[in-house]
């Protein structure tokens, strides 16, 4: 007889939902109020201090030069520099090890969750609803904020190291105004905007600097062998792409984020 | 951590002033997941969709009391839980709720599975579903909240109608006799 995980059954298991009516047009129609005309809005940008751009910016020129050297001389240079809130973004050997065989489990992107967990640590939490894209595969709480992890589907191929085809990170960051420097060497960085917010499609990466809420600047590795798509949303939302993927359709991914 | 609460806090402002339009699209946002939750708790179709409308209209006309800042999610399913609790205390004892396993289980990433080992799992997702609807009301809602609908903590404890504190034990608690009607299997 097999002992079996009642939680991991419990989270593998999809029900069949009666299809969801039309609710929205149903309330609408029952509110009495007139709709005024719709405007098109954006949120306010957030103001940026120009002194710590300019200092991030130089530090991100320290990090050009010890990201083409090795993954060990990072630290080593950033140590010597005496930059004490930088901090290089690590697998985690500490995070319990997800289950065997499991999707991007080998990506160092954090604990495995279920996606209501990941609701608990990230209550405003938005799934792609990109067109063939359908749930994740697997969920993963780390440092980095939220990362959700597709195996392979129509237009989205499959990493033969990984295994992954997808992996879309959520969180509080943003890259500007120190991306391209922090960019190594065989980097092609392509600036774009993905509905009026800034956005970087960068193919050949091995990673890049971010500057979390609390002015910690991170570096985040490069998961997937692949291309990366970062949108720096005017809510403070950091949004990353990343997968064998066109540009168009790493947009679309982005784009179907609420 | 994650999200776009401003854009939401500024559809919320919108619909306070009487647009119903911007109070359409944050319910667009919401209805699916407020839905299947009245589902959840009644456990047919027809008395969900009434339970998500009525809710959704009386979380318009109270959304003074809203917070900005906070999720709207949770908010709006405590509201449409507690009408989908009314109308399940008033309906009296119904037929158990029909949950039916989709075609295949969620995508693990792994290998594909021998025609043998599909049909075991297709056995098992039967028999889960089965305990399940075999379950008092209360412990399948909080087993359903939690894995099948995968709301949060804060958002199991708003369709529950209880403390957020309690949602573990009595997820537990349901969980062991969940586990007891399995049998050895999980035992």
């Amino acid at each position: 007889m097999i002992m079996r995980d009642l939680h991991d059954d419990l989270t593998a298991l999809a029900v069949e939902w009666p299809p969801t009516p039309d609710l929205a047009a149903a309330v609408a129609a029952r509110l009495e109020a007139p709709a005024p005309e719709r405007r098109a809005w954006r949120p306010p940008r957030a103001a940026w201090r120009p002194a710590l751009a300019y200092g991030l910016a130089a530090l991100a020129a320290a990090f050009a030069l010890t990201m083409a050297v090795s993954p060990s001389a990072r630290s080593s240079v950033l140590e010597w520099l005496g930059l004490k809130s930088v901090t290089i973004e690590r697998r985690e050997p500490s995070a319990p090890p997800p289950r065997p065989g499991a999707l991007g489990s080998g990506l160092g992107l954090g604990t495995r969750a279920t996606l209501g967990e990941a609701r608990d640590r990230s209550p405003f939490l938005r799934l792609p609803r990109a067109a063939g894209l359908g749930r994740p595969d697997a969920v993963y709480l780390g440092a980095a904020g939220v990362s959700l992890v597709y195996g392979e589907r129509p237009g989205y191929a499959r990493a033969a190291e990984t295994g992954a085809a997808l992996v879309v990170q959520q969180f509080r960051a943003r890259v500007e105004p120190f991306i391209e420097k922090t960019l190594g060497e065989g980097t092609r960085l392509e600036r774009l905007r993905v509905d009026g917010d800034p956005a970087f499609f960068i193919t050949g990466a091995h990673g890049f600097a971010y500057e979390t809420e609390d002015d910690q600047v991170r570096f985040e590795e490069q998961r997937l062998a692949g291309n990366t798509l970062l949108v720096e949303r005017a809510d403070g939302l950091l949004i990353r792409v990343e997968g064998r993927l066109a540009r168009e359709r790493a947009v679309a991914v982005a784009r179907s984020i609420g | 951590m994650v999200g776009r609460p401003l854009e939401q806090d500024k559809l919320v402002e919108r619909a306070r002033a009487g647009d119903a339009v911007a109070y359409a699209a944050l319910v667009r946002e919401h209805e699916e997941i407020a839905f299947r939750t009245a589902y959840l708790i009644t456990g047919n179709a027809a008395d969900a969709e009434d339970a998500a409308q009525e809710g959704l209209v009386k979380a318009y006309r109270a959304l003074h009391r809203f917070r900005v800042g906070e999720p709207l999610r949770p908010w709006l399913l405590t509201i449409v839980a507690n009408e989908a609790h009314n109308r399940r205390r008033s309906a009296g004892r119904r037929a158990a709720l029909a949950l039916r396993a989709a075609g295949e289980e969620r995508p693990s990433g792994e290998a594909a599975p021998s025609p043998e080992a599909a049909l075991l799992a297709g056995e098992r997702r039967a028999a889960l579903l089965g305990a399940l609807a075999r379950l008092r009301d209360d412990d399948r809602v909080v087993i359903g909240c939690r894995y099948l609908l995968e709301l949060s903590e804060a958002e199991t404890a708003a369709a529950l109608g209880i403390r957020r504190g309690t949602v573990k034990s009595r997820l537990s608690r349901s969980l062991e006799r969940l586990r007891a009607e399995l049998g050895d299997d999980y035992a």
